[in-house]
C-alpha cells in the first residue's frame, strides 16, 4: 500500500512509461510540465514527445494530457500496488512514489473531472512511470475513472 | 475506427488493429483441465458455477501483464477522451495554473 505523502506540488520531470500507456500505442516518453511557476499550482502538462498511434492506425501528433497529484484535492486518496509494479518501477519504498490523476477538463473547469481509478504511478527517483490497471472492478475500488472534482468552498461568485 | 487495409485470408485484425493474428481456435475444456498458450503461459478452469460463472486460472511470467478486457477498455477510453478534451481546454494553461494555486491554497487553510 503506497500514499501520497501531502504536501506535493508537481516538479517538472522526464517519466518513462514501462508500457505503452493505455489507448496510445508507442507513448512512452514524456515531460511533466508544471502549470503557473513558484510551485504554487497543482495541475500540469503531461505532453508526449513519442510519436503516438491511437488503436493502431491514426498517427497523433503533441499528445498532451493534463493531471493532477490525487491527494492534493482527494485528501486521503491512496491506492493499493501490487508486487509486480513495484518490481517493474524499482520502487524501493513509498517515498519513492508519486500519484498523477489524468484530468478530462471541462468547461467550467470546476466541472472536470479525474480518472482516480487508474491513476499514474512514478518513481520519482528514477522517473519510471506506468498507469495502474485495478483488477478490482470500479466499484469494487471505491473511484471512478469520472471522479468528480470535489466542491470549490473558496470559489468566488461569478468566476466563470 | 476506419478499417481500410485488406485482411489477408486466414488472418484478422488483432485488438489493436495489428495485422498479424491468425485465426481464433475455440476448444472445449473441463474443469481441472488446462491450455498452454505459447511455451509458458498456462490458463487453468478452475470451476464452473450454475449461474455460469467461470473461474479461471492463469499462469504466465511477471512481465506479461493480465488485464480484464471491460477494465482496460474503458481506461482506453477515458484517455483517448482526455486526451482529446485538452488541447482546447488548455490553451488556457494560465486559468489552469490560476485555479491549481487556488485550490492548492485553500486546502493549506486549516
Amino acid at each position: 500500500m503506497l500514499t501520497t505523502a501531502p504536501p506535493i506540488t508537481v516538479s517538472g520531470m522526464e517519466l518513462s512509461f514501462r508500457r505503452d500507456m493505455p489507448g496510445f500505442r508507442a507513448a512512452r516518453n514524456f515531460v511533466l510540465e508544471p502549470l503557473g511557476g513558484g510551485g504554487t499550482g497543482i495541475f500540469a502538462h503531461l505532453r508526449c514527445t513519442d510519436t503516438v498511434y491511437v488503436q493502431g492506425s491514426r498517427p497523433i501528433d503533441n499528445l498532451t494530457l493534463l493531471v493532477t497529484p490525487p491527494g492534493i484535492l482527494w485528501r486521503g486518496y491512496e491506492v493499493q500496488i501490487d508486487e509486480a509494479m513495484v518490481e517493474e518501477l524499482q520502487l524501493s519504498g513509498s517515498e519513492d512514489a508519486a500519484l498523477l490523476a489524468i484530468v478530462h477538463p471541462r468547461k467550467p473547469l470546476a466541472e472536470s473531472t479525474a480518472n482516480l481509478y487508474s491513476p499514474i504511478v512514478i518513481n520519482r527517483r528514477n522517473g519510471f512511470a506506468d498507469q495502474l490497471v485495478p483488477a478490482a472492478s470500479e466499484r469494487e475500488v471505491g473511484w471512478s475513472v469520472r471522479t468528480p472534482f470535489p466542491p470549490d468552498t473558496d470559489a468566488a461568485p461569478a468566476a466563470h | 475506427m476506419e478499417c481500410a487495409d485488406a485482411v489477408p485470408p486466414g488472418h484478422r485484425r488483432g485488438p489493436r488493429g495489428s495485422l498479424d493474428w491468425g485465426v481464433v481456435l475455440t476448444l472445449t475444456r473441463e474443469v481441472g483441465q488446462q491450455i498452454y498458450i505459447g511455451d509458458d503461459i498456462i490458463l487453468t478452469v478452475v470451476s464452473v458455477s450454475p449461474n455460469g460463472r467461470v473461474r479461471l486460472g492463469i499462469e504466465a511470467p511477471k512481465q506479461v501483464r493480465i488485464d480484464r478486457k471491460e477494465v482496460l477498455e474503458r481506461i482506453r477510453e477515458e484517455n483517448v477522451d482526455s486526451a482529446n478534451a485538452t488541447p482546447e481546454l488548455t490553451v488556457d494553461a494560465a486559468a489552469w495554473a490560476a485555479y491549481g494555486a487556488r485550490r492548492a491554497n485553500a486546502r493549506a487553510k486549516p
